[in-house]
């Protein structure tokens, strides 16, 4: 136990105590024309040390940035470090430079006489290391007068009375209220559940400065399983009131445990060794420094044990927990093998807690997990985490479903047990149907698309689709209709309409005409020329002939015999004795040619 | 510019039937949907959820316009599920035949069936290309467009006989896919007249009733739930 103090102690540096005297009034070295960092190292008291007396190493780093600086590596000759190092940030602005002085001071011990130096070492400064200049004094039997010891102080001699009493014998102050100082250790919550989470705590009650403190000894925790709380570089420093007093509270310690057994559970006192300044007893002295030691009271923790009612299946798991599973792979084939994990995680001290059961299955075989316990800490609460791995073996193909795990655990919160479940995971096993040997390679089932092919925009083979048929119809419908068209002479482009078309135009031409005599014959000949190309009419032909002939070439009679009666209209105007006016009827026959024109197509 | 107005008056109706034909076969409303269970079913296959990821893609299937990676991933996750019958069933309703991965998962799927492939005999031949020849015939009837929008240069006989074998080739398409055998995949053990066919048979068949006749195999036919049609109607 004493072995593992070292490694255990706990240095309250002084600044952060905020009692720290001014002991910082070094000699510096000009600093103004300095660019790169300017190390210095000096101890306090300068000249002759007592050998059991505790002075300052300081090490000062000046700098005109704001480079890290680290803590530095000392080689110390005939010097033990027996508190700090207290590191201390200065910010300087002078002559509108700003300066940052970075100090870190240590509280040494010669071990014994002759010379104590500081040999040298280096310190890192932005990713760089400078080296530590020397810095020497000399260790004597007795330490020499100090300004801040009492020895020449006429109203008493502190530094001579017991250090581990202090108080007890200080007949030359009667007017003067001795100092207090003393620890006292709790645990919270006081009545724990076995297995939760409890929080034990040192705390350090003081109205005078003190430099650095020393956890000496620390209690064994029995019953429980304890895990030391680090703590940051700040201090958890408060004013509290013990006995109508007000003292300077420091949380000194702490250490989270876990009780392993309800019932009555002690735990020992935690001693301390303490560098305490003492204030000067007159205006003339000065503070210096005494050693003192405390312990810390003993603490009983009533722990109440688990109810009754657990599950059948609890193994002890205490906490607000969660319970996940994966598996990989999901997608194999068989006689692959595939790893199960589950993770049980969450608030409380899951180490021992045993594997969760695994369904069995006739679609699987599992294996005993490995497992592996993990703590972590954050802020003043551990969280656990407890994994378990196992090898999960297939017995069949297809989808193989590894059902529901369940893992009952005991919420202290609740004060009640519940169950953490996870999810179904399902395997997909390929059979010997997906992969194969063909000519030597190996053929294996491809995987599916997940990034979509372009789409070709066919159909599928053998669907009739309904565009399909639209494609075949239309071509059809409108050859047809084309077709039809051009037998009625309408299509652009036939021989009838071309004909028509003709037809028309010699009809205009002859109704331009000056003389009605000229209109008729040019009426006439344009339906000769016409019946000619369209009916097989010949040219010569008796317009009373017309109509037979147009009728047996297919032509409507009624439109045969209205041409006919055109022929004589034509006749009487083309013939018949002058008339006073003839344009009406000029216009006439013009119209009714046209119109019959566009009847017989 | 009279020759170019005459021109025109022959293309404009060419321009109307195509944009007619065009307006007809617009039918891509199916495609969004079949992307969209695409993603959904593969997501479930990430999670191993394949049951699930089947029922997706097949909730995305358009038997008009089926999406090449949708069937791929259907057939391979029935391949997985050992559903080969299934398998083969919809690799073949893939529309991309000549897709690498596709070929080979079917060969696979074939193989660990060890089923057989029944020649459709005369009628499943011309079966198999009802698709080419009607695209014949529809060629055909753009042909005769051509030809009566030429007018009287050509023999009108030229034409009508044109018109005849366009509507002949695609009448008997048409025919052969609505009546004609229909390639399919038997998706259970089948035994009919002494003829045993076991699940994953890939046959022609024919409509008879209520059952199926099996071409190629006297007198076999098989109950409808037992006949996975590799292009449904």
């Amino acid at each position: 136990m004493r072995g593992e103090l070292r490694s255990l102690l706990l240095l309250v540096p002084v600044p952060l105590l905020g009692l720290g005297v001014g002991l910082t009034a070094q000699a510096q070295p000009d600093r103004d024309r300095a660019d790169s960092p300017i190390v210095s190292a000096s101890i306090y008291p300068e000249g002759d040390i007592g050998v059991d007396e505790v002075v300052q190493l300081k090490i000062e780093v000046t700098l005109n940035d704001d480079a890290d600086v680290k803590t530095p590596l000392m080689d110390l000759e005939n010097l033990k470090i027996v508190g700090g190092p207290g590191q201390s940030n200065q910010i300087i602005f002078s002559s509108g430079v700003t300066r940052r002085i970075v100090s870190f001071t240590y509280h040494v011990r010669p071990e014994g006489l002759g010379l104590a130096v500081l040999r040298g070492g280096y310190i890192t400064i932005g990713g760089k290391a400078y080296e530590l200049p020397e810095a020497r004094s000399a260790a004597v039997e007795e330490a020499p007068p100090r300004r801040s010891a009492r020895r020449r102080d006429p109203f008493g001699n502190f530094f001579d009375q017991d250090p581990l009493d202090p108080f007890g014998r200080r007949p030359n102050l009667p007017d003067a209220e001795p100092p207090k100082i003393f620890l006292e250790a709790v645990v919270e919550p006081a009545r724990p559940w076995v297995g939760q989470q409890a929080i034990y705590t040192v705390y350090l009650y003081t109205d005078v400065a003190v430099r650095s403190v020393t956890v000496s000894d620390i209690p064994e925790f029995p019953g429980f399983w304890a895990l030391p709380l680090e703590r940051g570089d700040d201090l958890d420093q408060r004013v509290a009131t013990r006995d109508g007093r007000r003292l300077n509270q420091v949380k000194l310690m702490q250490r989270v445990v876990f009780p392993r057994r309800g019932g009555e559970l002690e735990i020992g006192p935690t001693e301390v060794i303490m560098a305490v300044v003492e204030r000067g007893r007159s205006f003339f002295s000065g503070p210096g420094l005494r050693e003192m030691r405390r312990r810390s009271n003993r603490v009983t923790v009533k722990v109440k044990p688990l109810p009754d009612s657990a599950p059948e299946s609890y193994g002890g798991a205490v906490g607000d927990l969660t319970l996940r599973a994966d598996i990989e792979p999901r997608d194999l084939s068989m006689g692959d093998a595939a790893t199960l994990t589950l993770v049980l995680d969450g608030r409380g001290h899951l180490q021992g807690v045993p594997a969760p059961e695994i369904p069995t299955s006739d679609a699987y075989e599992i294996f005993p997990p490995q497992q592996q316990s993990h703590e972590e800490i954050r802020g003043e609460l551990v969280y656990g985490t407890r994994t378990w791995s196992y090898v999960v073996v297939p017995k069949q193909t297809g989808a193989v479903e590894v059902p529901t795990v369940r893992m009952p655990y005991f919420d202290p919160r609740r004060s009640e047990y519940r169950i953490a479940e996870t999810e179904p995971l399902r395997l997909a096993v390929r059979g010997a149907t997906q992969a194969t040997q063909d000519s030597g390679r190996t053929i294996e089932l491809h995987p599916i698309r997940t990034s979509a092919l372009p789409d070709v925009g066919g159909s599928a083979r053998g669907v009739w689709p309904a565009r399909r048929h639209g494609l075949f119809a239309l071509p059809i419908a409108a050859a047809l209709v084309l077709f039809l068209l051009r037998r009625q002479g309408l299509a652009p482009g036939s021989a009838r309409a071309a004909q028509r078309k003709q037809l028309l135009e010699s009809l205009s031409l002859a109704a331009d005409e000056d003389k009605p005599r000229q209109v008729a014959a040019g009426i006439e000949d344009a339906w000769r020329d016409y019946l000619a190309s369209r009916w097989s009419v010949p040219r010569g032909t008796p317009s009373n002939q017309w109509s037979r002939i147009m009728t047996t070439h297919g032509a409507s009679r009624d439109a045969a015999e209205e041409l006919v009666a055109l022929a004589d209209d034509l006749h009487y105007l083309r013939y018949a004795p002058k008339l006073s006016s003839t344009e009406e009827m000029q216009r006439e026959l013009v119209e009714r040619s046209r119109r019959l024109a566009r009847r017989l197509g | 510019m009279k020759v170019f107005a005459r021109r025109w008056r022959l293309v404009l109706p060419w321009l109307g039937v195509l944009a007619a034909t065009v307006l007809v076969g617009a039918n891509g409303t199916g495609k969004a949907d079949s992307v969209r269970a695409l993603a959904e079913a593969n997501d479930l296959v990430a999670a191993g959820e394949l049951e699930q990821a089947v029922a997706v893609y097949r909730s995305g299937y358009d038997p008009e316009r089926p999406h090449p990676s949708l069937t791929y991933n259907l057939g391979t996750i029935l391949h997985r599920l050992d559903r080969l019958p299934e398998a083969v069933l919809w690799y073949r309703r893939s529309p991309q035949t000549d897709d690498p991965w596709l070929e080979e998962n079917l060969w696979l799927a074939r193989r660990s069936l060890g089923s057989q492939q029944l020649p459709g005999g005369t009628l499943g031949a011309l079966a198999s290309q009802a698709d080419r020849i009607a695209l014949v015939g529809i060629a055909s009837a753009w042909l005769v467009l051509l030809l009566v929008s030429l007018g009287d240069r050509l023999p009108r006989k030229l034409t009508v006989a044109a018109g005849l074998a366009s509507v002949l080739l695609y009448g008997s398409a048409y025919g052969l896919h609505r009546w004609g055998p229909r390639p399919a995949v038997l998706l259970a053990d089948c035994e009919s007249s002494g003829v045993e066919l076991p699940a994953g048979t890939e046959a022609w068949v024919l409509p008879a009733g209520d059952i199926w006749q099996i071409a190629g195999a006297s007198h076999a036919s098989c109950p409808d739930e037992s006949i996975g049609l590799v292009s449904p109607r």
